[in-house]
Parts: structure tokens; C-alpha cells; sequence
């Protein structure tokens, strides 16, 4: 009984000194530089299991998509149509757009974006690239032009992303085609798009984009507006916004600096 | 006599675990297999392997090396010493990775997911039912 005793506070002062020691070593400077060495060899591991978790689950989202199959795809056809009719017009104003610039000699700026691979987690999404790289908090991830999170924390070679349908996600200003302005965030299962003015006309299938703030670049698409709600006794509107693409089914993302 | 072959395979198999579990979002497994593995070693090799699974774990889980080993340590010494508060080892086992994992989260990411949750319960509990069939073997 004593020998166990004794082995008990052997152990635990084991442990202690060893927790002292990395405390001081991480105080010092030197644990972080071992540290990155490891979590950039695991990386390339860490990316093969998430592209397998992908590639494993593809089927049953398909699945999944197949029940609505039929009526999404009347609804992309209606789509379709109305984007041809805004490509000619589009076409158009970047002719005249492009002429401009050459006149006014000017080169259009842009942001330059950083590709990674997902790194899937249940709760925690993350990407295959951090510090390392320069990913710094709060920069836009996107996945096929589409805004789907900001970057809520870093370490050398992974960053998490905080998606816009999560609690944590830090609201964004933005402006739908008709003018309609509120801000974006999530209840942890859809994107909401709130502060509506109770007086704003707002209807379903409208894009949703940025606005513009510290870290965030305008025009960035966030989706559609799908559903209205607004309630008589509400101040305000809001709407849930549809996003076309998703985090966990895509092969790469980008992040925008 | 532990060879040193025999450990890192053990190691191995543990790090596997952990990036499976770095999906699933919660280190439940991987602190439970280390603590019966630990158990079962030399007091150098037993360090030497709850160190190793730390680093792994910090490197995986975004988190600070002391953070990870106190969680992997504590647990380890928990699941080994705690039999007066616990008799059961299976019991001792669920608590200590829960609590640890758990806390490794929250240091690292500042919450933790009902999903995460859902999948620690569902992989102890088909864990301890393995166990039990095995009387707490591993061979």
C-alpha cells in the first residue's frame, strides 16, 4: 500500500517537473521551433485523412443531394437563363471597363490569395497552411469565390476557420442586389443574414456580398437569400442565405490577404 | 524487457489513432491507449512514450507541448493510481480521457462540439466494450 503511495507522488512529481520544465522551455523560445518541426511533418498526414474523410463521404452527400435533385435543377436552368441575359450586359460594361483603364493607365489591384487544403474536423475546420505563410486571424477563406469563414486562430503550419454558420463567427457587413443592408452571422446551423430594416424589401434567390471592412474586401459572395423570416412582433428581418459550395466537400480553399 | 521496435509501433499505432481523431475533433482514444500502454512499460520507456504522445498530441491538436503533456501525464497517473475514488479500470479510463480530452480542446480551440461529445461517448463506450471482452488485455 505504501509502495503504490509512494509510486503515486513518484509519478506525479515526474510529471510536474517534466510540465515545469516544457513551461520554461516555452517561456524561453525553444519548445515552438521543435514544435513546428513536428506539425510539418504530420501535415501531409493530416491532409490525406481529411481528403479521405472527403472522398468517403462524397457518396452519402450525393445521396443526400439526389432527394431534391429533380427540382434544384429546374431551379438552375431558371437561373442559367437569367445569368445570360446579365453575362451580355456584363461583357458590355468590362469592354467599356477595360477602355477606361487603359485611358486613366491604371492596373487593377488585387488581393493576392494563398491555397491551401481543408483540414476537416468535426466543430473545428481548419486549413493546411498557417503563420508559416502568413495567414494572419480574421482573413476571408474562400471556396470557389464564395466566402464560407474568417480565420479565427493560427499556429506555424494550420489555421482554424471559424465558418460563417458558427456562433463564433464574427459579423459581417453586407449588401444584397437590391441595395438591402444587415449584417451576416451564424446560429451554428445556418448563415443569417439579420438587421434587416423591417421596411427593406428583400426576395428569396438575391445574391448577398460584402460590403467591406478591416481585413474583409468588398463584393465577396456569400450566397442566396432562401427563406424570409419576419415576424410581427420582430423589429427586424432576417433572412437565411443558401451557400452554393461548403467547406467539408471541397478539395481546396483560398485565403485572401 | 521492452524493445525499442515493440514501443515505436505502439507509438505508431497511437499517432494513427490521433489523426483519425484529429477528424473526429476530440483525442479520446489516443489518451486511453496511451495510458494502458504507459501502464504496461518501464518508467523510462513509460516517459518516454507519454512524452513522444505529447508532442504528437500538441502538434495535432494546436496546442502549447506543456498543455498536452499535463493532460497526457495526468491522465496516465489518474487511470494508474486513482483506484481508491474508482476500483474499475474501465471506469478510471472513461473518466481520465474525457476530462482530458476535453480540456485539450478547450485550451486549444476555446470550446467544445456536440458532435465531438457525441463521438467521445460512442468510442469509449465500443472501446470498453472490447476491453471487456479482452479482461483488459492488450496483446
Amino acid at each position: 500500500m505504501t509502495s503504490n503511495y509512494q509510486k503515486f507522488w513518484f509519478e506525479l512529481a515526474i510529471a510536474t517537473t517534466v510540465f515545469l520544465i516544457l513551461i520554461f522551455g516555452e517561456w524561453l523560445g525553444i519548445v515552438r521551433p521543435a514544435m513546428s518541426v513536428f506539425e510539418r511533418a504530420l501535415q501531409p498526414a493530416v491532409v490525406k485523412i481529411s481528403q479521405l474523410v472527403i472522398n468517403t463521404t462524397q457518396p452519402l452527400v450525393l445521396f443526400k443531394k439526389s432527394f431534391n435533385s429533380a427540382r434544384r435543377v429546374q431551379e438552375l436552368e431558371q437561373e442559367y437563363s437569367q445569368s445570360l441575359a446579365k453575362i451580355s450586359e456584363l461583357e458590355y460594361l468590362e469592354k467599356e471597363n477595360q477602355e477606361l483603364r487603359r485611358l486613366l493607365q491604371t492596373r487593377q489591384k488585387t488581393a493576392p490569395v494563398m491555397v491551401a487544403a481543408p483540414i476537416i474536423s468535426l466543430g473545428q475546420p481548419s486549413i493546411s497552411i498557417g503563420r508559416a505563410a502568413n495567414v494572419k486571424i480574421g482573413q476571408p477563406v474562400l471556396v470557389a469565390e464564395t466566402l464560407v469563414g474568417l480565420i479565427k486562430f493560427t499556429s506555424d503550419y494550420q489555421s482554424v476557420v471559424s465558418l460563417l454558420s458558427q456562433h463564433t463567427a464574427v459579423p459581417i457587413l453586407v449588401r444584397t442586389e437590391s441595395g438591402v443592408e444587415g449584417l451576416v452571422m451564424g446560429n451554428g446551423k445556418n448563415i443569417l443574414f439579420t438587421e434587416i430594416p423591417k421596411e427593406a424589401e428583400i426576395s428569396i434567390g438575391e445574391l448577398v456580398v460584402t460590403v467591406g471592412q478591416e481585413q474583409i474586401q468588398s463584393q465577396l459572395l456569400i450566397g442566396r437569400v432562401q427563406q424570409v423570416v419576419d415576424q410581427p412582433s420582430a423589429p427586424i428581418k432576417q433572412a437565411i442565405i443558401q451557400q452554393e459550395v461548403s467547406f467539408y466537400e471541397a478539395s481546396i480553399v483560398e485565403v485572401l490577404q | 524487457m521492452i524493445y525499442f521496435q515493440r514501443w515505436l509501433i505502439r507509438l505508431v499505432l497511437i499517432v494513427l489513432v490521433g489523426l483519425f481523431e484529429r477528424v473526429m475533433g476530440l483525442p479520446v482514444m489516443m489518451i486511453v491507449l496511451t495510458s494502458l500502454y504507459a501502464g504496461r512499460l518501464d518508467q523510462g520507456w513509460r516517459w518516454g512514450l507519454l512524452l513522444a504522445v505529447g508532442v504528437m498530441m500538441a502538434a495535432l491538436f494546436m496546442t502549447p507541448l506543456s498543455i498536452s503533456w499535463l493532460v497526457i501525464s495526468l491522465s496516465y497517473v489518474w487511470s494508474k493510481h486513482a483506484r481508491r475514488l474508482f476500483s474499475s479500470k474501465a471506469i478510471r479510463l472513461i473518466v481520465g480521457s474525457i476530462v482530458g480530452s476535453v480540456t485539450l480542446v478547450i485550451f486549444s480551440f476555446g470550446q467544445v462540439y456536440l458532435q465531438q461529445l457525441i463521438y467521445g461517448v460512442i468510442a469509449i463506450f465500443i472501446y470498453v466494450v472490447w476491453l471487456k471482452r479482452h479482461r483488459f488485455y492488450l496483446k
